[in-house]
């Protein structure tokens, strides 16, 4: 017990003798704030940089180290290679031979053909061979859903007519007034209100034939719109217009006359035709879409910067059967397509002849038995999360 | 007489009657939507061989030109064994219908001859086989034989630009860092070679370890950054002299991430003094320096718009490294990556429209770009390793080095479509690192 006493009064008494002699310190000591250490990110160069920088080096011997110019013993100096000439190969020299190809010769050929390659330019080939209208006139039947607007080609009148213009029957002549009174009620208990007594029937008709008040007339009709127009819709939707057959030219006196007369004919056929019309369902529509955007490579101008705004569209001729006229892709819009625009319309012409090569286009069975004129829309961005 | 006039009127008729027909088709105007992206299948057989010295030649450069073309993921190869029909003369039109039969929508035809006096001549054409045209006129290049790959990246470098719109990038060199020996004693040599790693020449020994290297805009001179003096320098070396010269003589200031400007007057990089790394602009032809930054970070690694007008940078002023842009004569600093984690290496692409960076997330290396205003960010690549970007000369591809992880983990450099498409890596005789891309050779 004693011992015990003493061990603790030793203990206590080192405690209060360490506290007096700065062990606050000590105790502060022993529990040190959370280290921080600020780590910023560097490449390996810096790295090296950095890790190597040992100034211990005396300002004399690094003056040393200052060498302007050093050629080396070892070291192969690259030569650039001699310059390259470039020469534009004249593209209208005829070319003097043919290429390997097949036997022709159980062919009917001409002796020793002279086989001549002219490379077009760009800019020929790309010329556009017909002009195109700024805009379509759509001339449907008015009464399709999709069906776009037009005033020249108003829809026919509705067959239901909006005011029944027959006269109302007599009435019977056993026809008499109602006398049954029937009392009024109004929120007063036990009141009641005293009504006139009403006949049952229609009053007797002071005419037996009703005239509306829209009577049309031959004064008014002549100069009223047969029909209201609709409103607007995109010109891009759909646009169909069958030209009615040409006038067929009279007969000339004389061969002169006749060729006038032919070309003349011709010419109002392009220039005074009344529109006929037909059209595609949207699903008609997409499935021709389909069928050559399944051919289109628009990788060729995915990589063109604002690649977006390379939007081109491009005609062509397709027979009853959908094949493709080869001869008539010609682009519309821009007309002659330079740079990405004609990296673009190269993309579309090659599309639409894959298409046509791999079945054709799907146009609908006996709609349009003399062909059809597509003119394509292609937007490079269509397919683009963003541009949509 | 009366035949002449049968003939006109036939004549007229005919025309009447394809006018009629015409204006008999009704007009449909229809969207295409959506596309595909695929390579274009295109044939580039053996060219013709118009001399006898040239017969070795002929198909070297047609191998070369397919791999040009093949190796920006844009095009398909449709192999010489799958070729039916061949070119035996340069000024034949092709029969179509062969090339159509094998898939190839573009068709290239070239013919080699070489001169009396040795030089060689490669002429070309490239044609659309399902148009069944001719894209452009025909090209004919001349110069020394030992140039022939030159003569193929240039007819390369044509047909790239014909088909996609945009100017090629094959007649190109790359500088870079070759590395040997094991990881914790790697010899570093400033090497130069093609675009595609042919035609490999060392420019230094490996005495001293040697940093970013930078090509000039003129593709002759290369700035670098050499430690043989102890302390890291910038060095400007003339690859067709071999001469070399300290940037900046007479001081103990190390300097780091030299850049040209587009110009190639001054020279923009970092420069510690003391504890502090700054971005300093030197010019070239005087030696002066003048400093851009003054902040308290660390300023590096900076890279001017292609205009000269500004310089990107990476800096850890506001805590962790971050991309800034400020104008080229220095002042304000504005921050432009903001997707979280640390960014570096920044380059300004050359059309002016992007910056590529390596940015560092979640533990892993991405290669990626922005817009400049740092907008649209795009992350290429992700590795244990990837870092310094650089752009191809058209701005489409990024060559960068991969490091692998581990002992035995060493660099390579490997290129990416700027769609992060394509990536593929870049044969060099040893490990490489820290490329640079020249632009397109004159």
């Amino acid at each position: 017990m004693q011992t015990g006493t003493i061990i603790s009064g030793i203990a206590h008494g080192g405690l209060i003798l360490a506290a007096f002699l700065g062990g606050l310190d000590w105790w502060q000591d022993t529990l040190p704030e959370p280290r921080i250490t600020k780590v910023t990110l560097v490449r390996a160069a810096e790295l090296d940089v950095q890790s190597s920088a040992a100034p211990q080096v005396p300002m004399a011997d690094i003056a040393q180290f200052s060498q302007p110019e050093i050629t080396l013993d070892n070291v192969v100096a690259p030569s650039l290679e001699a310059s390259v000439t470039e020469t534009v190969i004249d593209q209208t020299a005829a070319p003097d031979a043919a290429d390997a190809s097949p036997d022709v010769s159980g062919l009917l050929q001409p002796e020793d053909p002279e086989v001549v390659v002219v490379a077009p330019t760009v800019d020929t080939m790309l010329t556009p061979n017909e002009a195109t209208p700024d805009f379509f006139q759509p001339a449907l039947n008015g009464n399709e859903l999709n069906a776009p607007a037009s005033m020249s080609s108003p829809p026919p009148p509705r067959n239901a007519p909006r005011i029944d213009t027959s006269a109302a029957a007599k009435p019977p002549e056993d026809a008499a007034p109602n006398v049954d009174a029937t009392p009024e009620v109004t929120d007063q208990p036990g009141d009641t209100v005293e009504t006139p007594a009403q006949n049952a029937g229609a009053p007797e008709e002071s005419t037996t034939e009703i005239t509306p008040d829209g009577q049309q007339t031959d004064q008014i009709s002549a100069y009223a719109p047969q029909t209201a127009s609709r409103p607007p819709r995109n010109p891009r939707r759909a646009s169909v217009n069958i030209p009615a057959p040409a006038p067929e030219p009279t007969p000339a006196p004389d061969m002169a006359d006749a060729v006038a007369a032919a070309l003349q004919a011709a010419q109002q056929a392009t220039q005074t035709t009344p529109p006929v019309v037909a059209d595609l369902t949207g699903p008609q529509r997409a499935v021709i879409g389909d069928v050559v955007s399944q051919k289109w490579n628009v990788g060729r101008i995915r990589g063109a910067e604002n690649y977006e705004q390379y939007v081109v569209r491009v005609s062509v001729e397709v027979d009853a059967n959908g094949q493709v006229d080869r001869e008539s892709i010609t682009p519309v819009e821009p007309e002659s397509p330079t740079g990405y625009y004609e990296i673009a319309y190269r993309a579309a012409q090659s599309a639409i002849i894959q298409a046509g090569q791999a079945g054709g286009i799907p146009l609908p069975e006996g709609k349009f038995p003399n062909g059809v004129r597509l003119v394509l829309r292609f937007d490079p961005a269509s397919g683009e999360i963003g541009f949509n | 007489m009366m035949n002449r006039w049968n003939t006109l009127l036939g004549a007229a008729l005919v025309m009447l009657a394809s006018l009629a027909s015409a204006q008999d088709r009704p007009t449909i105007e229809i969207d295409v939507t959506g596309g595909n992206i695929r390579p274009v299948p295109v044939a580039v057989p053996q060219f013709v061989a118009e001399t006898n010295g040239a017969q070795r030649l002929s198909g070297d450069i047609a191998a070369v030109i397919m791999s040009d073309l093949a190796s920006t993921g844009l095009f398909r190869e449709i192999p010489g064994t799958a070729h039916i029909a061949g070119v035996t003369n340069f000024n034949a039109q092709p029969v179509f219908s062969d090339w159509a039969v094998v898939n190839a929508e573009a068709l290239v035809t070239g013919a080699v001859s070489t001169s009396n006096d040795g030089r060689l001549v490669v002429k070309f054409r490239l044609f659309d086989v399902v148009a069944q045209l001719p894209i452009g006129d025909g090209v004919q290049y001349a110069g020394t034989q030992a140039s022939w790959r030159r003569m193929a990246h240039k007819v390369a470098d044509t047909i790239y630009s014909r088909i996609t719109g945009e100017s090629g990038y094959f007649d190109s060199r790359i500088v870079f860092i070759s590395e040997t020996g094991p990881k914790n004693d790697r010899r570093k040599r400033l090497a130069v070679m093609d675009y595609d790693g042919a035609n490999l020449q060392y420019l230094t020994d490996d005495n001293s370890i040697v940093l970013a290297p930078r090509f000039a805009p003129n593709g002759r001179d290369i700035i670098y950054t050499s430690y043989e003096s102890g302390l890291p320098q910038v060095f400007v070396l003339n690859m067709e002299t071999g001469r070399r010269s300290q940037l900046l003589e007479n001081t103990t200031n190390m300097a780091t991430a030299p850049r040209y400007s587009p110009d190639g007057t001054k020279v923009v990089m970092s420069i510690i003094d003391g504890s502090n790394t700054d971005i300093y602009q030197v010019d070239i032809s005087t030696r002066i320096r003048t400093r851009l930054t003054s902040s308290g970070g660390i300023d590096t690694t900076p890279s001017y718009s292609p205009d000269g007008t500004q310089i990107v940078f990476a800096s850890d002023r506001g805590g962790s490294q971050q991309l800034y842009v400020m104008p080229a004569t220095g002042g304000e600093a504005r921050r432009i990556s903001a997707g979280g984690g640390t960014y570096g290496t920044p380059i300004w692409s050359p059309r002016g429209d992007m910056i590529a960076f390596t940015k560092i997330k979640g533990g892993r290396f991405h290669i990626g770009v922005m817009r400049t205003d740092g907008s649209r960010e795009n992350l290429l690549t992700a590795s244990f390793i990837d870092e310094a970007p650089t752009w191809s000369p058209n701005g489409r591809v990024l060559m960068f080095f991969r490091e692998t992880a581990g002992a035995n983990g060493a660099p390579q450099i490997y290129s990416v479509d700027l769609t992060g498409r394509n990536l593929r890596r870049v044969d060099t005789p040893s490990f490489a690192s820290d490329p640079d891309w020249s632009g397109v050779l004159r």
